[in-house]
């Protein structure tokens, strides 16, 4: 969590669930939603984040904590003396640690990354599904996502002749 | 900004794990599609239909379509079957899987122009905003005449009509009100006829295209662009070709890159800024002494601060006879900005590059216009001066005794120098010549400055 340092803007953050976060203005700006409520001058002293619960939210703040290009209040993020190299490759590294997450939780932080507006939150997150539909057969791909076949078979005969295509 | 997804009621103990519930069913479309775009070919987006309802005809409202994988005889039913008007289909792309196929190709792989056109037709019903394009080199079955149909939003156009050289047709009331920009790679098309229905295209792009017109049914390999509203123009020809032709009044970008001399250049493009512009000499030995040209580039400021400059390739070892009027004419043709730099690089050879130099400067054009010379040496091992008898061609002209006028010249830098006796006569005849000289640099060979 953000610690108030001297001469940092801080704003609070409030999920539904009552809890309250305090981060740096430059870190709650990773989001563009937040950041547009910003630079419109419609943020008070605390923006409610509807939808997402604290949870969720906790995780997303720690995404952009780590995520906000200046030295950030984690301190091991950014500095003058580490290579932008060496930088991407810590952040990818931390990034592979960070989306090991249930289903559940990914699927939240999806939706949290798109309301928030956070594009690199959102390719992390949904990048893991693409490679589940990219490499796998539709019936593996149904088994990973649990996605229940809804089709008679008939239907379903038609709609793989329509997309034979897709197939070959 | 999407409103329509909300909290969902699922029990802490499946929360906790996620699994056995279709979580990913509960994802609103525009994050579905998000998905559907990260995939690397549009048929994997496409196979998703087949999982369950909520996955049906998703796919056929991506943003961005890229067909790299699907056989050009699928591709027009796919096309057709894609619902229109697609809100926004920002992007259609269409490229060909390079297919194993035995030789001969199997006379119903091959792609003929009906197929193409079809094809083309069922692309522009769509009415993407970019478009994309890529024959099937391997399955063309000779030259072709493909009819460009009407792209209505299409403000970017790119068609690689490789290798084949496709006849372009722009057929009657086609029009491209949209199109800013325009790639064309490798066919013969009426640019005018083109030009007159984009009235609002800015950057035309032209690779291997030649002009072709109504009045003229011979094909002639010229490439001609005249054009009231272009504002960048991209010519590369690795082709030969017999001239070239553009009138651009606005034209304030021109790049230009031919593998092989034009007989013919004209250009009058007054308020070009950016000029890029090289012409390799491969086919026609074009000779001074023992001087043959290879390369002639002409570049103003590609950075801040930069001079424009005319830079002359050329090697001594030419077996060709003498053309004197050819070389000079020839330079002069590529002239089609201003420049003040005049940069000759050398491949000496051991000859003496004097004369060569003199002769370049005494062209008109040259002798009042530029700042600085400079000359470059390339030399090979042999002591310069010494491997050409007293009657060598690269002497021919009495260099030496010249008098010319440089009365623009402020600065003359010679990179290479062995310190020979032809390179202080030269060097002296410089000092001579121009009035208003300020600094002369020499740097010796293998020295870097």
């Amino acid at each position: 969590m953000a610690t108030r340092e001297a001469g940092k803007k801080m704003i609070m953050l409030k999920s539904p669930d009552g809890m309250e976060f305090e981060v740096e203005e430059a870190v709650a700006m990773e989001s563009q939603t937040i950041r547009k409520m910003i630079e419109d001058d419609c943020a008070d002293t605390a923006i409610l984040i509807p939808n997402i619960n604290s949870k969720i939210l906790s995780r997303v703040i720690e995404y952009c904590n780590k995520h906000v290009p200046t030295t950030g209040a984690t301190g091991a993020a950014a500095s003058d003396t580490v290579a932008p190299a060496a930088l991407a490759e810590d952040l990818k590294i931390w990034d592979a640690e960070f989306i090991k997450v249930n289903r559940a939780t990914r699927f939240d932080l999806i939706q949290a990354a798109s309301y928030l507006n956070i594009k690199g939150l959102l390719d992390l997150t949904s990048q893991t599904t693409i490679d589940t539909i990219s490499d796998n057969s539709l019936e593996e791909i149904r088994s990973f996502l649990s996605t229940k076949n809804d089709y008679l078979p008939e239907e379903e005969q038609t709609i793989r002749r329509e997309n034979q295509w897709a197939f070959q | 900004m999407h409103l329509r997804w909300g909290p969902r009621r699922r029990s802490p103990r499946l929360l906790a794990r996620g699994g056995g519930l279709d979580l990913i069913s509960d994802l609103p479309d525009d994050l579905l599609l998000l998905v559907l775009a990260g995939l690397p070919c549009v048929s994997a987006a496409a196979r998703t239909e087949v999982l369950s309802r909520r996955w049906r005809s998703l796919w056929a409202r991506l943003g961005q379509i890229v067909f790299s994988d699907v056989p050009f005889h699928s591709l027009e039913a796919v096309l057709r079957r894609l619902p229109r008007p697609i809100p926004v289909l920002s992007l259609l792309e269409i490229r060909f899987p390079n297919e194993r196929l035995p030789w001969p190709i199997p006379e119903e792989h091959l792609v003929d122009a009906a197929s193409v056109n079809s094809l083309l037709r069922a692309a522009a019903r769509l009415e993407p905003e970019e478009f994309e394009f890529e024959l099937p080199a391997n399955l063309l079955d000779g030259p072709l005449i493909v009819d460009l149909p009407c792209f209505h939003r299409a403000t970017s156009i790119l068609l690689d009509l490789h290798p084949v050289g496709v006849i372009l047709r722009v057929p009657a009331g086609v029009e491209f009100p949209a199109l800013e920009e325009l790639h064309l790679w490798a066919c013969t098309v009426d640019i005018d006829a083109l030009l007159s229905c984009s009235p609002r295209l800015r950057t035309l792009c032209l690779s291997n295209v030649y002009s072709d017109s109504d009045d003229d049914l011979v094909v002639s390999a010229t490439v001609a662009v005249s054009s009231t509203s272009l504002q960048e123009l991209v010519l590369c020809q690795t082709d030969w070709m017999d001239g070239v032709n553009i009138v651009a009044p606005v034209l304030k970008q021109l790049t230009v890159s031919f593998s092989m001399e034009p007989t013919s250049i004209f250009v009058l493009a007054p308020m070009a800024e950016m000029v890029s512009w090289r012409c390799c000499y491969l086919e026609v030995p074009i000779v001074f002494g023992v001087w043959r040209l290879e390369q002639v580039t002409l570049q103003t400021a590609a950075t801040p601060g930069q001079l424009p400059s005319l830079h002359i390739h050329a090697s001594a070892n030419s077996i060709f006879v003498c053309e004197e009027e050819t070389f000079m004419h020839e330079m002069e043709k590529h002239m089609i900005a201003e420049f003040s730099v005049l940069e000759l690089h050398l491949e000496t050879n051991g000859h003496v590059f004097g004369a060569l130099a003199f002769h370049v400067l005494r062209m008109n054009r040259l002798c009042s216009a530029r700042r600085k010379l400079k000359v470059i040496l390339q030399r090979s091992s042999v002591k310069e001066g010494c491997s050409c008898s007293p009657h060598c061609p690269c002497e021919s002209t009495g260099w030496r005794s010249q008098t010319i006028s440089l009365t623009g010249i402020e600065e003359v830098e010679i990179n290479g120098c062995g310190g020979d006796d032809h390179e202080i006569d030269f060097m002296k005849l410089i000092l001579e010549c121009a009035p208003m000289l300020k600094k002369i640099i020499a740097v010796r060979w293998g020295l870097i400055k």
